[in-house]
Order: structure tokens, then sequence, then C-alpha cells
């Protein structure tokens, strides 16, 4: 078991999107306690600083156009202020893409696992977003498989099982998917994969 | 106690007084105090109790102070369900905007809420796990920079990086074995074991068996109250039989195990290694005079140990933040606490407005035959609380532990 490294937000820079009232300067001061200094901004943000970590915004009075990104797209964690519930607050805050939230009035308590909920499920998306689009590429290069594997059996490695396990072995030699390796591959780099006498007899129909 | 530097801030008037209304016209301020003193951990809540009463008695003798505390007294008997309305009662109905008590993170996160109601402070002095910091609340106990980071810069090196941990079922023995971890992983330690007993559990029998198969360096100790003194038995006695129980072998250490409880452990303490802002032996002027306070008021058998010296520094700071200040109002009570500067038995008391805690000189002692404690380390200054660990970096902690093996090898080569 490895522990839970104590997660550290020592030099960080966080937008609280909030006019500033005693709630916010108290989430400002507990944040300062964790090492994060924060700067405020209302009614608009105009841009990101690339030096922001987080964001913290009112979900009760948000609107469209709030965030100087493509809604539901932040590309840092944004963590929602809320006092209200009704469904139609909640329906656009979660449009936007929120990570964690903290109820309003603020209290000294529950800004830290905010703040740790948000960083870890932004990083988590993060994750899961880039391995998707892996995915997604591979899914698209499926086709090009298939291409390859009719290939290097008409050339001469009959059993189709075969055929894919060839391959995949010259694609991990290469270090590549095998959807990468298959885009690429022509008859004379699939020829150099063939065992040697099997080659002459797929040259007739190549 | 002596205060250093107490800026006058009441305009030479006690017109705030004048202003507390019915309540205060005598000068009587209604002090909570919220100590279990039976139940599981009793001993440190009459320690804290009677260290409480010392502070009080104090000020209500001493002309000094224009204004005397009532004593508001509950025991919530270690019984979670009482925490919260023995402290409404306090706060609604008998007038206290101060309390001071709890012991056990439970306890203090049960009553953090209804203390934010009333904007009243709580008075928290015991040894906590951190990651808190809340706005009513005053926090003189250590917190993890100031206890296990310690305790464990000066064990790793020593003893060897192969540690059991074991603790009382909730968070404190939790969270403060969750940081030994990442402290012993960060050496390039390894935690052998760990294991937990429910609250008040005695079942020590099966933790013994697996201590005595996992052949660690040493075994922290988080266990509380009765748990912790069947635990320490067991282990006294398993030494009888296997010399690896041997305290000079493998010791049981902790950071929370005080003079308070020794005499109940009785012989299954000695060799223990515990650290603690405070430890009877301190021979300061101030811990010496306190020392013979003590000992006049509940006699010379009466144990002191921090429980008892911190509740009475909480009484104290609090009586020197009204006096300061002319208000018992929490925020006017805080703004004069953060200005003080008091000479303490703990040495100079200052509480950091950043954090509501105290700077604290963490000590480390072993159990000697006679049941006091010798302090082996001793931190030069007092260190500022960390609660969040913000400043604490687990990389540069472990390679100070492996320069410090490096030079403890030489030494003893």
């Amino acid at each position: 078991m490895t522990a839970f490294r104590t997660p550290n937000f020592r030099g960080w820079q966080v937008v609280v999107l909030h006019r500033e009232d005693a709630g916010m300067r108290r989430l400002a001061r507990q944040l300062e306690r964790f090492g994060v200094t924060c700067r405020f901004a209302w009614p608009k943000l105009e841009s990101l600083d690339p030096a922001v970590k987080a964001v913290f915004f009112d979900g009760d009075s948000g609107y469209d156009g709030l965030f100087p990104w493509q809604a539901g797209q932040p590309p840092v964690p944004l963590i929602a202020l809320m006092r209200s519930e009704a469904p139609g607050r909640l329906e656009w805050v979660l449009a936007q893409g929120i990570c964690s939230h903290l109820v309003k009035p603020v209290q000294s308590t529950g800004v830290y696992s905010a703040l740790v909920l948000a960083s870890h499920s932004f990083a988590q998306a993060q994750e899961q977003e880039a391995r998707i689009a892996a995915l997604k590429t591979r899914l698209r290069l499926r086709p090009e498989v298939i291409r390859t594997v009719l290939a290097v059996m008409r050339l001469g490695v009959f059993d189709e099982d075969k055929a894919y396990a060839c391959i995949r072995a010259a694609a991990m030699e290469r270090r590549m998917t095998v959807e990468a390796f298959c885009a690429t591959a022509d008859d004379v780099s699939l020829r150099a994969l063939l065992p040697r006498r099997r080659q002459s007899s797929g040259l007739g129909r190549a | 106690m002596t205060p250093q530097s107490r800026p006058d801030r009441r305009d030479g008037s006690w017109g705030c007084f004048r202003s507390w209304g019915t309540a205060l016209a005598s000068g009587e301020i209604p002090l909570g105090i919220l100590y279990s003193v039976t139940g599981t951990y009793s001993l440190i809540g009459q320690a804290c109790l009677d260290g409480v009463r010392l502070g009080l008695e104090e000020v209500n003798r001493d002309p000094r102070y224009p204004f005397s505390f009532r004593p508001e007294i509950e025991d919530p008997g270690a019984n979670i369900d009482h925490y919260l309305a023995f402290s409404e009662a306090m706060l609604r109905e008998r007038g206290c905007r101060h309390i001071i008590g709890t012991i056990t993170s439970i306890g203090r996160k049960e009553i953090i809420p209804i203390i934010e109601k009333y904007d009243a402070l709580l008075w928290y002095m015991c040894p906590y796990e951190g990651f808190e910091c809340c706005e009513n609340v005053i926090y003189t106990g250590a917190c993890p920079n100031q206890h296990i980071v310690p305790l464990f810069r000066y064990l790793l090196p020593r003893y060897g990086k192969r540690v059991y941990l074991v603790g009382s079922n909730y968070i404190w023995g939790w969270e403060t074995n969750r940081t030994a971890r990442e402290l012993v992983q960060a050496s390039g330690g390894e935690v052998v074991g760990e294991k937990y007993l429910a609250f008040a559990s005695q079942d020590v029998a099966r933790l013994i068996e697996d201590i005595r198969e996992q052949r660690a360096d040493f075994v922290l100790n988080n266990l509380v109250g009765t748990s912790s003194y069947a635990f320490l038995s067991a282990y006294h006695e398993a030494a009888r039989s296997d010399p690896s129980f041997a305290p000079e072998s493998r010791p049981v250490v902790s950071c929370n195990l005080t003079e308070a409880e020794l005499d109940s452990i009785g012989p299954a303490a000695t060799g223990l290694i515990s650290t603690a802002i405070y430890f009877d032996s301190l021979e300061s002027p101030e811990s010496l005079a306190f020392r013979r306070r003590v000992e006049a008021r509940f006699g010379a058998a009466r144990r002191n140990s921090v429980y008892l010296v911190n509740a009475y520094i909480a009484v104290k700071l609090l009586a020197e933040a009204i006096l300061a200040c002319g208000s018992d109002e929490s925020e006017a009570v805080k703004k004069a606490l953060f200005e003080l500067v008091l000479e303490t038995p703990l040495g100079t008391t200052r509480i950091d407005s950043a954090t509501n805690h105290a700077a604290l000189r963490p000590y480390i002692g072993r159990v000697a035959a006679d049941s006091s404690f010798k302090v082996v380390e001793a931190t030069p200054q007092p260190i500022a609380a960390d609660p969040y660990l913000v400043d604490f970096d687990a990389r540069d902690f472990g390679a100070e532990v492996n320069r410090r093996s490096a030079m403890q090898l030489r030494v003893v080569k």
C-alpha cells in the first residue's frame, strides 16, 4: 500500500469569480492557509492567466458567457459557490463542467476538501479524455488493420490469427499501436515480416 | 505567567464592560468547560479539568482581572451523543461565549457547527491530526508538524524504518498513521503492519501476535485510553518471554501519551518514547513554579502533564485577552489574543493569527523506571503550526532522515 500523498497547494493562484463580500474574504483567508493566493473578478472574467490553477465561481448568479472559454470546457478545475439548490441553477452549474462545489455561506470547513476533490477529479477527467481520444484514433484506424491483415494473408500467411500476430509483433517491436503500424505499412514493409519460405508464394498475387 | 507586552486597548475606561448587559454587570463571565472525566479516556479529561480549575481559581483570585469566570462544567462521559446538547445549553441558556473543551477530534468536530452558529470560541488544547483551521477555534495543542513529524525525524534514523502502526478506530489514529506511512515511505522504509481496535476495545492479543511476526523496528501506538493501557500491558508481558518486545529492542512510541496516564500503566510504560510540547521534568523556572502550584493545589501525588498545563494556559490566555480588549466577544478576544506574548511553562507562547494555532516547542521523551519522562531531544525554538502541512515536503523529510541515518551509523562505528 502506497501512502496517499498529502495534497499540497503551496504557490497556487486561483480566481474567485464572485462579488467580494465577507464570505468570499473568509474563503480567501482559508485559501491563504493552504499557501494559495486568490484574485477576485466579477461580473466577468476577461481572460485566464495561464498561472491560475483553479477557478471558484458564483453558481447562484453565474450566466452564459461568464467564462472566457467554450461552455463546459474549462481549462482548470471549476468549483461552484452555491446557496441555491434550484434544479435550473444546478443544471447551469453542471453544464459548466464543475469538479466540486462549496455551500454558501462559506465556512472554514470544506474549502480544503473542495480543492482536493476538484483538482483530483479534474486530473482524472483529463486523463480519461486523453485515453478516450487515443481509443477514438485507434477505432478510426480499425479498417487499416483489416486491410493489413488481408494484405499479409495475400502475401502468404493464410491463417488470420497468425497474420494478426505477425502484425502485432512488428508493431510492438516498433513501439507503435497495431493501428498506427497498419496505417503506415505497405507491401514492401509487410513482406519483410514474413517467414522466408512463404514470401515467394505471395509475390505472384501481389 | 507574566505578560511580556500587552497593548492597553481599554482607552482608560471600562465602557465595553458596561455594554455586556446584565450577565456581566457583576463582572462574571460564564466559561463552558466540556471534558469527559468519566469514560475510556477519563484520566486525560481529569487532567484537563484540573488545569482549567487551577487557571480559573488563579484568575478569580487575582485583582488584576476586573472580572471573574463562572465555570459551567459538563461531563459528556466520552459519549459522542452528549457533546452537542451540552455545548448548545452552555451557549444558548448559560450565556457562554467561550468553551474550553473536547479531547478527541470527533468531539471537537461535533460541536464546531454550534460554536460557529453562536460565533463563540472553542479553546482546544489537545494534540490532534491537523487539516483543520476553523475561525471559531483556538488550537493550542500540537498538530502534525509539531508531533508526528519531529517524532519520526528522531526515530527513523535511530531505530530503523520498519514500522508497525496501531490505532483506535477513528480519525486521530487513521490520519496520524497515514501521515506516519507517508514519512516512512518517503524515507525508503516500510510499514510492516497497520491494525485498528474499536474504541475502548481491549482485544489486543492478535495485535501482539502480529507484531511478533512482522519484526518491526518500532511500533507507533495511536490507541487511546483503556485500549492503549491494555495494549501496553500485553506488550510488556510479551517481553518476558520474547526479548524482541523489550523497549530497547522494539520500542512503542506515541504522540499523545503523557504523565497523566503513566501511573495507571505502571511499569509497562517504561522505555516508551513519546512526543509532547511539555514534560513535567522540564527544568525551566516557569515549569518548576507551575509544578509547585500543582502540588499546592492537588497534593504532591498529583501528576502534572501537558494536558493539565495546557488547559491552565488556555484559561490564562483567555483571561489576558479579555483583560486586554475589555470584552468577551469572540472577534475582540481573538484580535487581542493574537497580540499577546506570554511566558508560560511551555516557554514563550503566541497564537498565530494566520492559523489560530499556537507556535509550540516539541520535545521527545522516554519514560524512565521512575515513571517520569527523560527528555532525549528538544526543538530549540517554538515551531509555527502548519495544520495543512503546506511547508512540509515528504521528499525533503526523507532526504534528511537518510542523512541523519548515515550520521548515526558513523557515530555507532
